[in-house]
């Protein structure tokens, strides 16, 4: 009797009594582990994809672009997905620029790139301006900004998969895929400096002068170089801008979208990825259903197999009765089963998510731009408190049975 | 998730709750009426006395020197301007009315509030309403047309209950 009320001998009795039954424990812990590192995995990549995208625009307070949706010209102009609707005139981006609200502007030009890297052309404003994450500055990790037209400034991840180093000479092809038979092979450019990793579109970019898009442009390659400051191209793609006062912001939005010279969008990034969210959040929805409806089913097998087990377990309910167990230790036995069993299920699948995760990330990356984060989160904790809970709601009925039979049956059961 | 999110948001807002209702109590409520000068009533935003786009200097839209420090309760619409860890909206703009951008004049400066949250806002949608509580300050920028303002360091952010 005293045995079951020592919590160590009643846990190792527990223990004891589900590795007898070890096929069917393991594959009731393997369910539980699939629906808890399901919902977690679901979880982690949205907020993951949340945050990744967040940080990749900060400080500034205008994407300006030809005339597109709001959301296309986030996503072409901040996270290169997809293909600028048009250009616009430089001469656009000067008068906007020059209104008194404005602090700064950094110019972009898209359309080219090298080995399926995005070239983005941009003055040296960029690495003064730019940020990203919490309004984090770009930095050097070797090298410094260019010079000259023919000098190319490159994304960590640049560097380090194509293996790069300063003073490297690259070909920039037209287009953006990885294969391009219009290649500017008459312009190299010369890698003057690797950017810091960001986490961000930034590592997988080669950046490039404005006047060193103009001269992988023009024919026969023999035209003068032009320098990279002051240099002023015909056209540009986009331009970021930062405001001296938020307050101003709203000012002049309205009055790049009714601006006379030529058709053109002012998006408020915030704005813009509220939308983003909004739109993509339909699709969180069904998946966060999907994993609930999983942790659900899983939650049922464990009662089918708690309920199927008490049957052939009558005999070892009743040897326990002999020994001094009361009819509230059997049911209490059998909810600690269920705990442990929920318990192990969820740890096992949130670890194994890890693993996994780590597996994933590195694909994640490079194809989707998501940078998936290792270790538990409080979001895991919940998920395995709420597992666990369940659990005990479902077991209360095994458990109330058990303890009923327990009652009726003696010592020599009649099956 | 968000919808398990929530529900943990909102079980740690209770917790929070504890220390935020002082500050809430003491807040006073203000309508965006509130913030603009006596002088200047005449003609608010929405109406269509706005020939020009550009004719915000025409109307200063000065501000109400006597809210600088004071603890304020406003109620309005987000327009976020920094997101930041999990989508979650660290800086915005208070404004009175939705979709401020397109279909209305911009409104003056003196019907913004930029708002610093003390914790991160998750914002389900743009069209849901806001209290935000926190210090006011009155901010004048001189950038060649007189743009006076409002800004707030948010110590509380709730849902505005209709």
């Amino acid at each position: 009797m005293q045995m079951l009320h020592n919590t160590g001998n009643a846990i190792s009795l527990v223990f004891k009594s589900l590795m007898n039954r070890r096929a069917t424990t393991a594959l009731t812990v393997a369910s539980i582990a699939v629906s808890a590192g399901l919902l977690s995995v679901v979880e982690r990549v949205r907020t993951d994809t949340q945050t990744s995208f967040a940080n990749t625009i900060s400080g500034a307070d205008l994407i300006i672009g030809a005339r597109s949706g709001d959301l296309n010209l986030l996503l072409y102009s901040v996270f290169r997905i997809g293909n600028p609707t048009n250009n616009i005139a430089w001469s656009s981006y000067e008068k906007i620029g020059a209104r008194p609200e404005v602090d700064w502007t950094i110019p972009f030009s898209l359309g080219d790139a090298h080995r399926g890297y995005r070239v983005l052309a941009t003055d040296l404003g960029y690495f003064a301006h730019y940020r990203y994450a919490d309004r984090r500055e770009l930095e050097f990790r070797k090298g410094g900004p260019f010079s000259a037209a023919s000098d190319a400034v490159i994304g960590a991840e640049v560097a380090e998969r194509l293996g790069y180093d300063v003073g490297r000479e690259i070909i920039v092809s037209h287009g953006l895929t990885e294969t391009s038979f219009l290649t500017h092979d008459e312009d190299p450019f010369t890698v003057t400096g690797i950017l810091a990793r960001t986490g961000t579109p930034v590592d997988r970019t080669v950046h490039i002068s404005l006047s060193g898009m103009d001269l992988i442009h023009s024919d026969g390659g023999g035209r003068a170089l032009a320098p990279v400051a002051g240099y002023e191209p015909e056209q540009i793609t986009a331009f970021l801008v930062g405001l001296k006062s938020k307050i101003s912001i709203f000012a002049l939005q309205r009055y790049a979208n009714e601006f006379e010279d030529e058709p053109v969008t002012a998006v408020i990034p915030g704005v813009a990825l509220q939308q983003l969210w909004s739109l993509i959040r339909v699709a969180e929805y069904a998946l966060f259903g999907v994993s609930a409806m999983v942790v659900l089913a899983s939650a049922l097998g464990l009662l089918a197999t708690l309920l199927v087990s008490l049957n052939e377990r009558r005999r070892e309910m009743s040897v326990l009765r002999s020994v001094g167990a009361r009819p509230g230790d059997i049911f209490a036995l059998l909810l600690s089963e269920a705990v442990m069993l929920a318990f192990l299920g969820a740890l096992a699948g949130l670890l194994l998510i890890q693993i996994g995760i780590v597996a994933i990330r590195p694909f994640a990356l490079t194809e989707f731009g998501i940078q998936l984060s290792v270790g538990l989160r409080a979001f895991d904790f919940y998920v395995l408190a709420g597992i666990i809970g369940i659990a005990v709601l479902v077991s209360v009925i095994p458990a109330w049975r058990a303890y009923r039979n327990s009652l009726a049956d003696g010592l020599t059961v009649r099956l | 998730m968000t919808c398990a999110k929530r529900v943990i948001g909102h079980a740690l807002a209770a917790t929070l709750l504890i220390g935020g209702i002082a500050i809430a109590d003491d807040a006073r409520e203000l309508t965006w009426d509130d913030l603009v000068p006596a002088a200047e009533t005449a003609g608010q935003p929405g109406g269509d006395s706005f020939e020009d786009a550009f004719s915000m200097p025409a109307m200063p839209g000065g501000v109400v020197e006597e809210l600088d420090g004071v603890v304020a309760k406003i109620p309005g619409f987000v327009v976020p301007l920094e997101v930041s860890m999990g989508g979650k909206v660290s800086e915005f703009l208070l404004v009175p009315y939705f979709g401020a951008c397109i279909h209305y004049p911009p409104p003056p400066p003196n019907q913004l509030v930029h708002v610093l949250a003390k914790e991160p806002l998750d914002l389900e949608s743009t069209w849901e309403p806001i209290w935000a509580i926190g210090e006011l300050k009155t901010e004048f920028r001189d950038l060649g047309l007189a743009t006076a303002g409002y800004k707030m360091t948010a110590q509380t952010i709730e849902k505005y209950e209709y």
